[in-house]
């Protein structure tokens, strides 16, 4: 069986972990990505909507 | 003819594409795949994708379609024949005409089911789940009730005993494409874009709102809550890293969700001209797309699964995108107060979601029938829409298993996919090369591509992508073949359904390259730049001058 089948059986058959309570890494994970796209976006359409379109 | 279309505004044309490219996989198919490969670290190949698969590749995509407009050109085969500068280029540009129409076959189909659900929540209340029924019961009610809906059980169900719920709103559904397709690229995609793209926002917002003020909606399991949902999500496993399949899933999604090689945006973007930017609006239109999958189904749709669900029913209905959308997800409205607004509203957003990305899906194929035909655009939507009843119909008929639809999904929309995203950046960064490529990308640009960009799109994002599909050919192909070929020595007969759906598929290849070469002949009697071996008329014209 390939190698990555085998790797996917693992990870599918692996137990959910006992605790998920949210841990720090997990804030720190989380709002760094959540924050990086809000601010991508953010800044991508301000630039869009302030910046004049170029005449052909 | 198509040339005479045009984008309203760049406002316009970003939340167009912004609109195709996000769809139902940014809220549930995003959330299950980060749980299952390492939470919050799944981020780490996520965004290494983004930067080095999704936005370098998008670029080249947009710069492609704007150039190849300015010679005269909207669809896909056009646009590879002058970028790759020949017929294999070209032949090879047809599966962006193949991808958007057979996606379609089976993707309003998905649409319509949204309407349908967002229809049962605001008008009967839900989908008839008994909340004094066990949780595994009601997601077994649930899934039975899906099952059912979508006619899994034999083929021809949906068209049994007259006409069903499923089909009321595929009539709906398609009528509502037709209509926006109808009116056209400004008056209709861009029109309807520009308030679904906010209202879509508005809606996921109230609902991410409501799912992080639940709290512990049982007070019989405290354990279930949302900051467990949210530690569900986003705590990071460290280990996954290093597996393989953490990297290809990261990639895997990015991939399809931002719509690079759909022949959407290459499209979407020769409708441009030749000073409206490329390089902020590809930037802007993949930004958005990563804020809905993030900032919104990465918050939303698992932390409520597992508030009302607990953990191990999560976990079992996480990954795929109809299990957690229409199996899982009915309970947790079920148990949500004021759940059937908010049932409504969520299944709203989704159909919303979907009516974008459809909407696009025609418009490839539009423009491919009236450049290469000379058909008028009424005409190229009639026949493009008789088509796409045609396979609606034959994916409505073949339902059992869904088999007909997975077919499709996996051939064409996904392994399609990675073949003509690397077309494209091949042709980009090695045919035309990439000084070439990153001036006429600049033309116009508000701001500049970082020039480390030009290492990664000629090096790195073909090996990424070559990687990665390497993987995915080893990990995925060898099971759909044997879906189709069948396996003596396992008793496992050829799937006949799958046959027929690749009859299809062949049936579509044939009629875009018969249609193809007759464009060719058409192209070179009007004297456009079929292999792209001149500048574009407006580069020139001034020096005639």
């Amino acid at each position: 069986m390939p190698l990555l089948a085998l790797l996917t059986i693992a990870l599918q058959d692996a137990p959910a972990p006992a605790s998920t309570a949210l841990r720090v890494d997990g804030w720190v994970f989380m709002i760094l990505s959540v924050s990086f796209v809000t601010l991508l976006v953010g800044w991508c359409f301000y630039k869009v909507l302030t910046t004049p379109e170029q005449k052909s | 003819m198509s040339s005479k279309q045009a984008w309203g505004s760049r406002l316009g044309v970003i939340l167009a594409v912004a609109g195709s490219a996000v769809g139902l996989g940014n809220f549930l198919r995003f959330p299950g795949n980060a749980a299952q490969n390492g939470g919050g670290a799944f981020m780490i190949p996520y965004f290494c994708a983004l930067l080095l698969l999704g936005i370098p590749i998008g670029w080249a995509e947009w710069t492609m379609g704007r150039y190849g407009g300015r010679k005269g050109f909207h669809s896909a085969p056009a646009i590879m024949g002058v970028w790759g500068k020949g017929s294999i280029a070209r032949y090879l540009g047809g599966i962006g005409i193949l991808i958007p129409v057979a996606v379609y076959f089976w993707y309003v189909l998905v649409e319509s089911w949204c309407l349908a659900y967002c229809w049962d929540y605001l008008v009967h209340g839900g989908i008839g789940l008994d909340p004094a029924q066990s949780i595994p019961e009601q997601v077994q009610t649930s899934s039975a009730h899906f099952l059912d809906f979508t006619g899994q059980a034999s083929n021809g169900s949906n068209f049994a005993g007259g006409i069903s719920e499923s089909l009321v709103f595929w009539i709906v559904s398609t009528i509502a494409n037709v209509w926006l397709i109808y009116r056209g690229l400004s008056r209709g995609i861009e029109t309807f874009c520009k308030w679904a793209m906010p209202a879509m926002a508005v809606c996921g917002i109230v609902v991410l709102v409501r799912v992080l003020t639940l709290g512990t909606p049982d007070p019989a399991h405290p354990d279930q809550n949302v900051v467990a949902g949210l530690g569900y999500m986003w705590n990071p496993d460290f280990s996954a890293l290093s597996n393989a399949e953490t990297w290809l899933a990261a990639a895997g999604q990015i991939f399809f969700s931002l719509s690079v090689g759909f022949g959407v945006i290459i499209n979407y973007s020769s409708y441009m001209k030749r000073k409206d930017d490329v390089v902020l609006s590809g930037l802007t239109a993949s930004a958005t797309n990563e804020f809905f999958e993030v900032a919104l189904g990465g918050l939303i749709t698992l932390t409520a699964a597992v508030a009302f669900m607990g953990i191990a029913t999560t976990t079992a209905n996480t990954g795929g995108t109809f299990s957690t959308g229409f199996n899982a997800l009915p309970v947790v409205f079920a148990h949500m107060p004021a759940g059937r607004f908010f049932g409504g509203i969520w299944f709203f957003m989704l159909w919303l979601a979907a009516i974008t990305s459809s909407l696009s899906m025609l418009q490839p194929a539009q423009a491919f029938l009236e450049e290469a035909l000379g058909m008028a655009k009424n005409a190229a939507t009639s026949v493009l829409v008789l088509v796409c009843l045609a396979g609606n119909v034959f994916v409505l008929w073949f339902s059992k298993g869904l088999v007909a639809l997975d077919t499709l999904d996996f051939w064409v929309g996904t392994f399609m996919i990675f073949v003509m995203a690397g077309v494209q950046v091949i042709c980009f960064a090695w045919v035309v090369g990439m000084e070439r490529g990153m001036k006429e990308a600049h033309e116009g640009a508000q701001m500049r591509i970082p020039a480390f960009y030009r290492f990664i799109i000629k090096y790195v994002s073909p090996l990424y992508l070559l990687a990665v599909f390497g993987a995915f050919c080893w990990q995925k192909v060898p099971g759909y073949v044997t879906q189709i070929l069948g396996d003596e020595s396992a008793g496992i007969p050829p799937n006949h359904d799958v046959l027929m759906t690749w009859l299809v598929i062949f049936g579509l290849i044939a009629a875009i390259a018969v249609i193809t070469a007759l464009g060719v002949r058409r192209w070179r009697a009007q004297g456009l730049d079929v292999d792209g071996t001149r500048p574009p008329d407006d580069e020139v014209a001034p020096a005639k001058r």
